[in-house]
């Protein structure tokens, strides 16, 4: 008897449940990357590229897009247009157009906010062009399709977790962090190949400009303890003069010396010196491997590295100088400034992200940088 | 049993007797069969019969020590006379017919004197065994290679050779009512738990049943949770992996007749150790255990985590793998845990047909099963081409079980997941998951925890089921079966260096 009942209530909890609808794979189109545009008329365009997987067609993949006021609606709208259900779980990248951009991201985040069972690893970017015209490039030099393209392009040109992959988290927690800035990077495209271009600096969820990408040393070195990085200084080749071998070189001589090194260990910690005045102090400390001389210079005694360090201190802080400049310029604190402020005040008072725009063209910052060349290799 | 014997001993006493009488009484019982060899001798005026079963008795030893002295010495037979002059041993006489018979479908050859009161009887036992084999369902590379045989007798032979000690005790017990087995139960008498060997005792003699068909028949009898599917003593048919168990304080039966005996109490976990992993170095011996654990998991997992994954969830699936198992997918027009079951099946009938037939035939089989069939499979678009090769690796996760009963259990506990997998998707897993473990949990062997050292947890056990550690450290046997004695040997002096010029 009580067996009966058991088995009466195992029976109808199966089926008082019904069935859960399938989502079989070979029936749906997995959207890879989406592309998110701002058209005139208060609507959205979204292109994403999609695989779908049909025995008869050879293509993987394919581009929709779809119209739409937001941007479920858009993804709706395209849906419709094909013969299958657009589905977003395994999205790998959302690019915003530039000009999309520039008038603000964030509406268009919060559906990936929102929507639980969108990844939260996919990775945001912003697009020189429309998105549309960056997805729709078709190259016979991309032997990947693009989306994959443009994901592995910022998965190779990132050690560990850093700059350019930002993922969704990482952008949220800049964005709504207050005394911190987003960044991210951007695509452009060249010859009719996407390329990692720039660094697009983001006021907020705002596009205010772009520095270049290879500065993102700069940027990653500010946020995190760095390593085995490629860095690239140009020194001027006077301090240098009597220590290269003159025999050997008979072509005329550059004005800057171009260096390479590998970064062996690299680290930086900001303090607030004078909380009146908004002074800063970020000292920088550099491990070097030097791998690359564009002369000869002879390096036969400590007083050559001494000399070399100096000038890689000068020139690097110079380097931090401007693009400080050039931040407070935009009114854009992707060095994080306002993060250090932040935990140095009073407890009683929370700062405002309106009191820090004002704050962060004033602050002054004195960049202390230690490089040390550790090696310099066996060029004898 | 014993009473009876006492009482029949009165009523059917039929000596003395006639030599033609007692024929005609014998070979009534034996109607219709032709077995019975009754043969009768004139010696100094007296007859003498010698009867027996010939088949069941050593026809030389009758031949050279019975038949020879009693025809060729010249003096008059007398029972007492029989007995002191015949150079056998294992004489004894009886009186009653009953015992008569039943000694004689033992293989006891008889001595009648005409006119006497008792018949002499010489216990002659002919038992036909094949010789000692390699053992074939649990093969090995390293150590003993020698198995068990279907004669209880060469068995304890065997065990008692591999643990050479008074404390080995081999309890005599005898099961079935109609057709009496003789059982043994083995243990070491200063190691093994009170209890354990009391409660194997009490269950093997409480059963009231015609016959035990096999050992594996009498653990179904004995077992704590009949309705379980999971096995609860470990059977063997390697005396090595027998002997070690006992040795470390578990308690064995052997039955007659079977090439298998069993050890409780057993965990789970025992089911995947193997001696080998003791006679491989610490280090390999841990890997390859790990492997198994690994491997059974896997096993179960595999199939029902891809139906799952294609059917629910194709969020947890890589990028890359997406592509190719989306590529496949298509080709095929079944729903996923179809696709699934039919390959499973396709799988265990592959297997079964295999361990059904003759080797050589069964290893083309697998080459025809594996190559061919899993290609055309492929290529007629019945199943996709990622799924075959999780169905296989997952067979192939199986059968790296040391314990054949255990491989099996894991064989038919895939197919409810997949369907589970099938209709719930990764809930349906964690569903049936669940359902397993606290199946597992509430399961008992000889009524210790299955999952132990796991749960209850014991960290002392760890290194004797998990992983293995140099030898010289593992100097305890296993806490959780409470053996008598804990310590195997000291371990401050196993640690020591003794070299010579110390």
């Amino acid at each position: 008897m009580k067996y009966k009942q058991i088995i009466c209530l195992v029976m109808l909890s199966i089926l008082l449940v019904s069935c859960i609808p399938t989502r079989d794979i070979e029936k749906l189109g997995v959207i890879n990357t989406g592309g998110v545009d701002k058209l005139d008329n208060d609507l959205i365009e979204v292109t994403s590229e999609i695989f779908h997987f049909a025995s008869q067609s050879n293509d993987l993949t394919r581009i929709v897009s779809g119209k739409g006021k937001t941007i479920k609606d858009s993804v709706e709208n395209a849906s419709s247009k094909s013969n299958f259900t657009l589905t977003a779980e395994k999205i790998q990248l959302e690019i915003y157009g530039k000009e999309t951009a520039k008038k603000g991201i964030l509406r268009y985040i919060d559906t990936l906010d929102r929507d639980a069972s969108l990844p939260d690893s996919m990775y945001l970017a912003i697009s020189d062009t429309s998105a549309k015209e960056l997805l729709s490039t078709d190259s016979e030099d991309i032997s990947l399709d693009i989306g994959q393209f443009l994901h592995g392009l910022i998965e190779e040109n990132s050690t560990d977790h850093l700059f350019p992959r930002i993922n969704f988290q990482d952008f949220q927690s800049s964005f709504y962090d207050i005394g911190k800035d987003p960044y991210l990077p951007l695509f452009e495209i060249e010859d009719g190949i996407p390329i990692l271009a720039a660094i697009a600096i983001m006021q907020d969820d705002r596009y205010v400009g772009r520095i270049p990408i290879k500065d993102k040393l700069y940027f990653n070195l500010m946020k995190e303890n760095i390593k085995d990085m490629t860095m690239e200084l140009g020194l001027p080749t006077k301090p240098f003069e009597k220590y290269i071998e003159k025999e050997e070189n008979i072509s005329k001589r550059e004005e800057t010396l171009h260096t390479s090194y590998n970064i062996l260990k690299g680290s930086s910690k900001t303090k607030l010196i004078d909380q009146e005045n908004l002074v800063f102090e970020t000292d920088i400390k550099l491990r070097l491997n030097l791998i690359e001389m564009t002369e000869e210079v002879l390096i036969k005694n400590e007083a050559v590295i001494k000399l070399l360090e100096k000038e890689v201190n000068k020139a690097v802080k110079t380097h931090y100088e401007e693009l400080l400049a050039q931040l407070q310029e935009w009114n854009a604190d992707a060095f994080e400034y306002g993060s250090v402020y932040r935990s140095h005040k009073d407890k009683g008072h929370q700062l405002t992200r309106n009191e820090w725009r004002e704050m962060f063209p004033e602050i002054t910052v004195n960049f202390n940088v230690d490089a040390k060349v550790v090696s310099h290799g066996a060029a004898d | 049993m014993r009473k009876n014997r006492r009482s029949n001993k009165k009523t059917d006493n039929i000596f003395p007797i006639n030599i033609d009488e007692l024929e005609a009484r014998l070979q009534k019982e034996f109607k219709n069969s032709p077995d019975l060899s009754f043969s009768k001798y004139e010696h100094h005026g007296k007859k003498i019969a010698v009867f027996s079963i010939p088949y069941l008795v050593e026809a030389s030893m009758i031949e050279e020590n019975l038949l020879k002295p009693l025809l060729n010495k010249d003096i008059p037979w007398t029972t007492q006379t029989i007995l002191d002059e015949i150079p056998l041993n294992d004489s004894e006489t009886i009186t009653s017919f009953q015992e008569i018979l039943q000694k004689l479908i033992i293989g006891t050859a008889f001595v009648y004197v005409e006119q006497a009161e008792e018949v002499v009887a010489y216990l002659l036992l002919n038992k036909e065994k094949r010789s000692l084999d390699k053992a074939e369902t649990e093969s090995l590379v390293l150590g003993p290679k020698i198995a068990f045989t279907e004669s209880l007798i060469t068995n304890l032979n065997i065990v008692r050779w591999r643990i050479r000690s008074t404390d080995l005790v081999m309890e005599e017990l005898k099961v079935g009512n109609s057709l009496p087995r003789e059982i043994r139960i083995v243990y070491m008498k200063s190691i093994a738990n009170e209890a354990d060997i009391n409660t194997m005792r009490q269950r093997i003699q409480d059963l009231d049943v015609d016959e035990i068909e096999d050992s594996a028949v009498l653990q179904q009898y004995i077992e704590d949770d009949s309705l379980s599917i999971f096995p609860q003593f470990d059977s063997t048919e390697l005396p090595d992996r027998f002997t070690y168990a006992v040795s470390q304080g578990k308690v064995g039966v052997l039955v007659e007749n079977s090439p298998t005996g069993f050890i409780g109490p057993s965990s789970l976990f025992s089911f995947l150790e193997s001696t080998e992993d003791l006679y491989m170095r610490w280090g390999a011996g841990s890997f390859l255990r790990f492997i198994r654990f690994i491997a059974m998991f896997f096993s179960i997992i595999i199939t029902p985590a891809y139906v799952a994954a294609v059917t629910y969830q194709f969020g947890i699936i890589p990028t890359q793998l997406l592509i190719s198992i989306g590529q496949s997918r298509a080709a095929v027009p079944f729903s996923p845990i179809f696709e699934a079951l039919l390959l499973e099946f396709l799988i265990e009938l592959l297997r079964e047909a295999g361990a059904r037939l003759p080797t050589k035939v069964g290893q083309t089989m697998g080459i025809v099963g594996g190559i061919v069939i899993g290609q055309a499979a492929v290529d007629a678009g019945l199943t996709s081409n990622i799924l075959i090769i999780f169905v296989a690796m997952s067979a192939l996760a199986s059968f790296t079980s040391p314990s054949y009963l255990l491989g099996t259990t894991i064989r038919v506990v895939r197919f409810p997941l997949i369907i589970l997998a099938g209709t719930l998707g990764l809930i349906g897993i964690v569903f049936g998951l669940s359902l397993l473990i606290i199946h597992l949990i509430r399961l008992t062997s000889l009524g210790r925890p299955y999952l132990t050292p796991l749960y209850p947890f014991q960290w002392r056990d760890m290194d004797k089921v998990f992983f293995r550690l140099p030898i010289n450290i593992t100097n305890k046997r296993a806490k959780s079966y409470q053996p008598k004695k804990l310590i195997r040997f000291s371990g401050k002096e196993a640690s020591k260096k003794r070299d010579i010029d110390e």
